[in-house]
């Protein structure tokens, strides 16, 4: 989904971006315009904030600054059954000797 | 009867070897069908076998043989499996019973849990960034109508570049799209009820894992940039986990695990099989058809009783 991408980058960035500045980090894969409606729809939605420069716009991520948020984040990971149950995550720790091998696969070596 | 009733046991055992092997020559999103199918009609099947030994011994209680219409006396004679055979099954069926009840019961209340988190966050946006340092991406699922969260850390996002980053988010989104949470929820359930397949839900797991990968590989039309976001993030998970007092807690628990799927990645979309399918479609017709065909044999056994229940009992009958 287009509006994940761009709140993605616009974290990556850590501070406000203009429209053309997000395009750019698309490398031109998106049309100004459909940048610039997805800022706008997502400033509608209270996921981004913004701030004038210029003649139009900066934009920044809203943090959701409630602790609380955080908290329930780390408890529900805290839970061994709820993680293996329902959470998905994307990756779990890992073992010494894997790490290794890891190392070795990123250097486009493929091992044993 | 005597040898069919106990197929459907020696098929969960066949398949808690095979099913591994199997899994593993097929795509991802097949071998989880597959396995899934499979587990849960050997598990079905055995249930039916245990109930149908079970059967024999209970329809031996004069008041349950009354009720039935049949003669008790005549299946004690010609029962051919022993009373403690039947009473083993028949407990082994209660204690089942409660163990699924409460891998179904605690399920629902995690999945409950993490809908509350999942409306208590904030804005209807399906990407919601925890502004922390570790590394953390998963996927929160939600309910019917609802789409779910993708949860995902900014010191993750900004140790990814641009194609990275999405592999990350298609990775997530396919969780959610495909509803993974509940081919885990099966499977746990499955083990459950049929502890042969104790394996089933890593199993499952890792597949489910690589289902997504699979997927991500696709959207940015590029499996080394997948394999390579995937051991980028685990490195970086590992080394921040070394540093946090939760080690320990947060575990990898199957093997396999990350650098198995990474080598995946790096080699070409796994091909399917047709010997790995077919061993898998075996398993799953051998034991419905068991369970089928000791049915049908416990059918006949209380047919017959029930003819000697009528001649012996004429005057007691209720009809």
């Amino acid at each position: 989904m287009l509006e994940d991408e761009v709140l993605a980058v616009l974290w990556t960035s850590g501070r406000p971006m203009t429209p053309a500045g997000v395009q750019l980090e698309f490398d031109d894969r998106l049309a100004y315009t459909t940048v610039m409606s997805t800022l706008t729809r997502m400033y509608r939605k209270g996921l981004v904030s913004r701030e004038s420069v210029g003649k139009g716009y900066a934009y920044t991520p809203t943090v959701d600054e409630a602790s609380h948020t955080a908290q329930a984040m780390t408890d529900l990971l805290s839970r061994r059954h709820d993680r293996a149950g329902v959470l998905a995550r994307f990756v779990s720790s890992l073992k010494p000797e894997d790490e290794e091998l890891l190392q070795r696969l990123l250097r486009g070596d493929p091992g044993t | 009867m005597r040898v069919i009733v106990y197929v459907p046991l020696v098929v969960s055992a066949l398949l808690a070897v095979a099913g591994p092997w199997s899994a593993g020559r097929m795509p991802p999103k097949l071998a989880t069908r597959l396995l899934l199918a499979t587990g849960l009609a050997s598990t079905v099947a055995s249930l039916i076998a245990l109930a149908l030994l079970t059967a024999t011994l209970l329809g031996q209680v004069p008041s349950i043989a009354y009720v039935g219409a049949w003669s008790g006396e005549f299946l004690h004679h010609y029962d051919p499996v022993s009373p403690v055979i039947a009473e083993l099954a028949g407990t082994a069926i209660i204690v089942l019973g409660v163990a699924t009840t409460w891998t179904a019961v605690r399920w629902t209340r995690n999945l409950r849990r993490a809908r509350r988190v999942s409306e208590g966050l904030r804005g209807d946006g399906r990407l919601v960034v925890l502004d922390r340092p570790e590394p953390e991406a998963f996927a929160l699922p939600a309910g019917r109508d609802v789409s779910g969260r993708i949860v995902v850390s900014s010191g993750l996002l900004r140790m990814l570049d641009g194609a990275e980053r999405r592999v990350v988010l298609a990775h997530e989104a396919a969780h959610l799209r495909h509803r993974h949470h509940r081919h885990r929820a099966l499977a746990g359930l499955i083990a459950a009820a049929n502890p042969l397949l104790v394996t089933l839900p890593a199993a499952i797991h890792h597949l489910t894992e690589r289902w997504a990968d699979e997927d991500a590989a696709a959207a940015v039309a590029d499996r080394d940039i997948a394999a390579r976001t995937l051991a980028r993030a685990a490195l970086a998970t590992g080394a921040a986990h070394r540093r946090s007092p939760f080690d320990g807690v947060v575990q990898c628990f199957h093997r396999g695990g990350v650098p198995a799927r990474v080598r995946a990645l790096l080699t070409d979309a796994p091909p399917r099989r047709p010997g790995a399918v077919l061993v898998l479609a075996v398993l799953l017709a051998g034991s419905l058809l068991s369970a089928l065909e000791a049915g049908h044999d416990t059918a006949q056994l209380f047919d017959r009783a029930s003819d000697h229940g009528l001649d012996v009992n004429e005057t007691s009958q209720v009809r």
